[in-house]
C-alpha cells in the first residue's frame, strides 16, 4: 500500500506545542480522523445541492486540519478543492473529491498505526 | 465552561473546526486565560452580548455567519467596538486577512497556529486595550476636572456679580424712595415762591443758579473736609442772617452746589429781604431733586454696565470659534472684577490688534485667572498693567503686577494641576493649569511668565492662523 507520507516533523511539532501531552495529542488525532469524513460528506452534499460556499468551507477545514497533522498530500488536494468552491462552480470536481477520499484512507491508516505504536515512536 | 475571570483575561474563541477549537482551548488554558468557544458567527455574537470578553479570536471561514459578518457587526456597535479581534486564518489567505484588518480586526494569527505567537499577539492586544481603557478614564477625569473648574469659575463670577450689584442697586432704591418726598418738598417751595409774581431779573437769577446746580451735580467739585466745613458754616451764617428757618439743614445742600457765599449773594440784589427764605428753600429742594435724579441714574447705569459685562462674558459660548477683539475681552473681564480693584492702579496699554480666531468664553477664563492671581498678589495695593500688541503672526497679551512675585523654587510648578499657594477653601489650584491648557492646546498659542521680587508678568501669545478643532 502506498504511504500517505505523513510528515512526522509536523506531528512532532504539534506534540511539542501541546506540551508533550500524549493523551491530548491522541484526542487531537482522533478528532481529526472523526472530523474528516464529515467534511468529505459535506463536500459531497454540496455537490448534490450545488452549494459552492458549503463546499469551499468544508474543503478549507480539511485543508487546514490536514496541514496540522502533516498530511501534505491531502492538504494539497483540499486546497484545489477549495479553489473549486471559490470559483463558484463545482463542475468537474468529482474526480478530485474521489482522490481526496482515497488519500484520506491512507492518512487514516497511517495515523491509526502511529497511535497504536505510541506517540514516542515519532 | 465557567465564566470566572482569570487574571490574564477572558477570551472568546470562534472556529467551526473541532480540531482548531481543541487546540485553541488547550493553548488558552496553558496561557492562563479563561475562555468560551463558539462554532460560528451567530453563536459568537450571542455570547458577546451575554458576557464581557477581553478579546476575540475569530476564524474567517465559517458557516451560518462568517468572520467578515461578525466583524462588521462588532465594529458597528458602539458597545462592542472596543473589543480587540484577532482573526485566525490560513497563511495563503492573506487577502482575507487584509480585508479583515481593514474592517477593524486588530491582528491576525496564521493557521496552523503557533502557541507562542498566540501568546504574543493576544498579550499585545490585551495590553493595548488596557491602555486604551486607561486613556479613556483619564480623559473622562480631565473633563470632570475642567467642568468643576468651570463651575468654580462661574461660582466666583456670581459672587462677584452679587457683590458688585449690591451697591448700585441699594443706591438706586434709596434714591427712588427719597424721590417722592423730594418732589413734594420742591412743590411746596415752588408754591411759596410763586405766591408772589416773579420779575424778569429775578427769574434770570433763579435760572442762572439752577444752571449752576445742574453743572455742580454733573461734575461735583472736590473739596477737602476742612474747606467743605468752612463753606457750610459760612452759608449757614448767611442764611440765618436772612431768617431762613433750619439754615443748618439747607447749608450742606447749598454748599455742595455753590463754591462760595458770593454765588448766593446775587440773590440779595435780586430779591427783597423777606423773599430770601422761600427762594433758598426752593433752590435747596431743587438741588436735592437734581442730586437724587443723578444718583438714581448713576446707579441704574452701573447696574446696566455690570449686566452687560456678564452677558458679554457668558453669552459667548453660543458660537464656539469666533473672531475676537482681545482688548474688548480684557475690558469685559476687568468689568467683572471691578469690585476687587479698590486701591489698585490699573494701567491699560492696548495696542491696535486685528481680530483673532478664538474661543471667547475659554479665553476670558484665562484673563480672569491671570487677573485674579494678580489681584490676590497685590492685596489691595500696587498696580496691574494690561498690555496688548501685535507681533505678526500673533497677538501678545501681557498681565503684569507689582506684587511680591513667584518664589524661584516654585516657578517650575505653577502650571501643575492642583498646585496652589492659597490657603484651603480659596482656590483649588487649577486656574493656571487650565489656562495653560486653553492657550496651548485649544488655541495653539504660547504661555510664559517671568517673575522676581516686586514684579510678575504673564504673557500669552495667540496666533492668528486658522486651526482645527
Amino acid at each position: 500500500m502506498p504511504e500517505a507520507d505523513i510528515d512526522h516533523t509536523v506531528l512532532k511539532n504539534l506534540l511539542a506545542s501541546v506540551g508533550h501531552d500524549e493523551a491530548f495529542f491522541q484526542v487531537l488525532v482522533s478528532t481529526y480522523l472523526e472530523d474528516t469524513p464529515e467534511q468529505l460528506a459535506a463536500m459531497q452534499q454540496a455537490v448534490d445541492s450545488a452549494d459552492p460556499d458549503q463546499f469551499r468551507r468544508a474543503a478549507h477545514s480539511l485543508k487546514s486540519n490536514s496541514s496540522n497533522f502533516g498530511a501534505h498530500n491531502l492538504a494539497e488536494i483540499s486546497k484545489e478543492l477549495e479553489e473549486f468552491g471559490r470559483s463558484g462552480t463545482l463542475m468537474g470536481v468529482a474526480p478530485r473529491l474521489i482522490q481526496a477520499e482515497a488519500e484520506f484512507q491512507k492518512v487514516q491508516r497511517e495515523l491509526e498505526s502511529l497511535l497504536s505504536r505510541g506517540v514516542s515512536s515519532l | 465552561m465557567n465564566a470566572n475571570k482569570a487574571a490574564a483575561g477572558h477570551i472568546l474563541a470562534v472556529d467551526d473546526n473541532k480540531v482548531n477549537r481543541l487546540l485553541l482551548s488547550r493553548a488558552l488554558q496553558e496561557l492562563g486565560y479563561t475562555f468560551e468557544l463558539a462554532e460560528n458567527g451567530r453563536q459568537a455574537l450571542a455570547m458577546v452580548r451575554q458576557q464581557a470578553f477581553d478579546a476575540m479570536l475569530l476564524d474567517i471561514v465559517m458557516p451560518v455567519m462568517d468572520g467578515y459578518q461578525v466583524l462588521e457587526y462588532l465594529k458597528g456597535d458602539p458597545a462592542l467596538r472596543q473589543l480587540p479581534v484577532i482573526v485566525i486564518s490560513a497563511v495563503d489567505d492573506l487577502d482575507s486577512v487584509i480585508r479583515c484588518i481593514e474592517m477593524g480586526a486588530e491582528d491576525y494569527l496564521p493557521k496552523p497556529f503557533n502557541p507562542l505567537l498566540l501568546k504574543a499577539r493576544l498579550g499585545a492586544s490585551l495590553e493595548k486595550k488596557k491602555l486604551h481603557d486607561l486613556e479613556k478614564a483619564y480623559l473622562e477625569q480631565e473633563m470632570r476636572l475642567q467642568t468643576s473648574e468651570k463651575l468654580a469659575s462661574i461660582g466666583r463670577l456670581s459672587a462677584g456679580m452679587a457683590h458688585e450689584l449690591n451697591n448700585p442697586a441699594a443706591a438706586t432704591q434709596r434714591g427712588a424712595l427719597q424721590l417722592g418726598k423730594a418732589l413734594h418738598d420742591h412743590r411746596s417751595a415752588s408754591m411759596e415762591l410763586l405766591a408772589r409774581p416773579l420779575e424778569p431779573p429775578q427769574i434770570e437769577a433763579l435760572t442762572s443758579l439752577e444752571r449752576r446746580i445742574a453743572a455742580a451735580v454733573a461734575q461735583p467739585a472736590v473739596l477737602d473736609p476742612m474747606q467743605r466745613s468752612d463753606l457750610e458754616s459760612e452759608l449757614e451764617d448767611w442764611l440765618e442772617a436772612f431768617s431762613v428757618t433750619q439754615a443748618w439743614e439747607l447749608a450742606p445742600t447749598l454748599a455742595a452746589m455753590f463754591h462760595s457765599r458770593d454765588d448766593l449773594s446775587q440773590l440779595e440784589s435780586s430779591f427783597p429781604r423777606e423773599r430770601i427764605p422761600p427762594v433758598t428753600a426752593w433752590l435747596a429742594s431743587l438741588a436735592v431733586l437734581y442730586e437724587l435724579s443723578a444718583s438714581i441714574s448713576q446707579g441704574a447705569e452701573r447696574i446696566g454696565r455690570i449686566v452687560n459685562a456678564l452677558k458679554s462674558y457668558t453669552n459667548l459660548d453660543q458660537a464656539p470659534l469666533q473672531e475676537v477683539d482681545l482688548n474688548e475681552c480684557l475690558d469685559s473681564t476687568l468689568a467683572i472684577l471691578e469690585y476687587r480693584l479698590e486701591g489698585v492702579e490699573i494701567n491699560k496699554e492696548y495696542g491696535s490688534l486685528p481680530r483673532v480666531p478664538a474661543y471667547p468664553l475659554e479665553l476670558n477664563q484665562v484673563w480672569l485667572h491671570l487677573l485674579d492671581n494678580a489681584l490676590d498678589a497685590l492685596q489691595g495695593k500696587g498696580s496691574v498693567t494690561l498690555r496688548t500688541r501685535w507681533e505678526d503672526p500673533a497677538a501678545v497679551v501681557e498681565v503684569e503686577d507689582t506684587g511680591p512675585g513667584i518664589p524661584q523654587e516654585l516657578q517650575h510648578r505653577i502650571f501643575t494641576p492642583f498646585f496652589t499657594t492659597k490657603p484651603p477653601g480659596q482656590g483649588v489650584g487649577l486656574g493656571l493649569s487650565s489656562s495653560w491648557n486653553i492657550v496651548v492646546n485649544k488655541h495653539r498659542g504660547e504661555m510664559a511668565f517671568s517673575s522676581s521680587n516686586g514684579y510678575t508678568r504673564f504673557q500669552v501669545r495667540l496666533p492668528r492662523q486658522e486651526f482645527p478643532d
